[in-house]
């Protein structure tokens, strides 16, 4: 976690020199377009993280664990994909509730699927992020796209797996 | 809001969209809600605690993701984006799309501004599409922050390996589907 920080302070930092070393570009310009950005994403982010934590507690583990189990096969991948595909964004939660899940004796590629369908097709990252920020347009690309590598990505995870 | 400053005078004025923030409350309201009559107020007490914590976590990379995205966007050349991602770029673009989405650092409220931004700099959509879902699938920052310590180093690995080939099939099969190009485009000052 740290690590992931110290990387984005640098960056931040290291962007910043380059626009001051820019003949053309100015720090203002460069802060108004963050400024915007940051109240548009206060009132979205508290809430959803608030959400997270209530979504994670409502969640039946054992059962979940129960139907993906690693016998389950392409059907349970499918089935931990769906979940995948609605559960609410973010690292800090998908994770832990994954290796819950493995401990719970799901399988493992019923659960390399599940993650797959978190990254490439998860429902409340289109609501919240992919359309009022990348547009309507790029988003009905990007994730038709998901939904088609979806399966092909669960066979792939149980070829590995084995 | 994801218009770059610079171009102002091209993009037309966007309304600020309330949607996502009204459904990110409803979201909370709901499940908020169910919770306190499945199981009490104290798990909802207990829940809150640790979405403190969870928010004194990510709200500092929140912004300095913001303060990432205001910089790129004044920082990245426009000519370039147009030459080496745009409409003939071909395998090229496709590659730089791959690239950029593994090591893009930050979380959506970077990228998917950024993807936005680069269409509008003349960017083809395949490889937009590439570097989004490199992104999400490949993304090297939280491959090793997340997904490894959680995970453990095989269980990352071979989810790496899964997510491997459809960041580059997504891409083709984006030129393949659309082969429209009518997004709208700031042309070089």
């Amino acid at each position: 976690m740290g690590f992931s920080t110290i990387i984005l302070v640098a960056m931040v930092v290291g962007l910043g020199i380059a626009v001051l070393a820019h003949p053309e570009r100015t720090l203002g310009e460069a802060m108004k377009i963050s400024g915007k950005q940051a109240l548009f994403l206060i009132p979205v982010i508290i809430p959803a993280i608030i959400s997270a934590g209530f979504v994670a507690q409502l969640l039946p583990s054992e059962e979940i664990g129960h139907w993906v189990g690693a016998d389950s096969g392409f059907k349970g991948a499918m089935i931990a994909a769906v979940f995948g595909a609605l559960m609410p964004t973010g690292p800090m939660l998908i994770l832990p509730v994954v290796a819950a899940l493995l401990k719970a004796n799901a399988g493992e590629a019923q659960m390399l699927a599940l993650l797959n369908a978190w990254m490439m097709m998860n429902v409340q990252r289109v609501v919240l992020y992919d359309i009022p920020l990348a547009g309507f347009a790029l988003t009905v690309r990007r994730y038709s796209m998901g939904v088609l590598s979806m399966p092909l990505a669960a066979l792939l995870a149980l070829a590995i797996v084995g | 809001m994801t218009s770059p400053a610079a171009s102002t005078k091209a993009a037309p004025p966007k309304k600020q969209n309330r949607g996502p923030a009204i459904f990110a409350l409803s979201l909370m309201t709901v499940t908020g809600t169910l919770c306190w009559i499945l199981y009490g107020w104290e798990t909802v007490e207990h829940v809150l605690v640790g979405d403190f914590d969870l928010m004194i976590s990510v709200v500092p990379r929140m912004a300095l993701g913001v303060l990432t995205f205001g910089l790129l966007t004044v920082l990245v050349p426009r000519d370039w984006v147009a030459k080496h991602m745009g409409a003939d770029s071909g395998w090229k673009g496709l590659a730089i799309g791959l690239l950029a989405g593994a090591v893009a650092p930050g979380g959506p409220w970077v990228i998917y501004p950024l993807a936005a931004m680069l269409i509008r700099f003349g960017a083809e959509v395949g490889a937009v599409v590439t570097f989004m879902m490199s992104w999400s699938l490949l993304g090297m920052n939280r491959f090793l922050v997340w997904e490894v310590s959680f995970l453990g180093e095989d269980m990352a690995a071979m989810r790496l390996l899964v997510g491997m080939p459809f960041p580059i099939l997504a891409g083709l099969a984006v030129r393949w589907l659309w082969k429209e190009r009518q997004w709208p485009r700031i042309d070089r000052e």
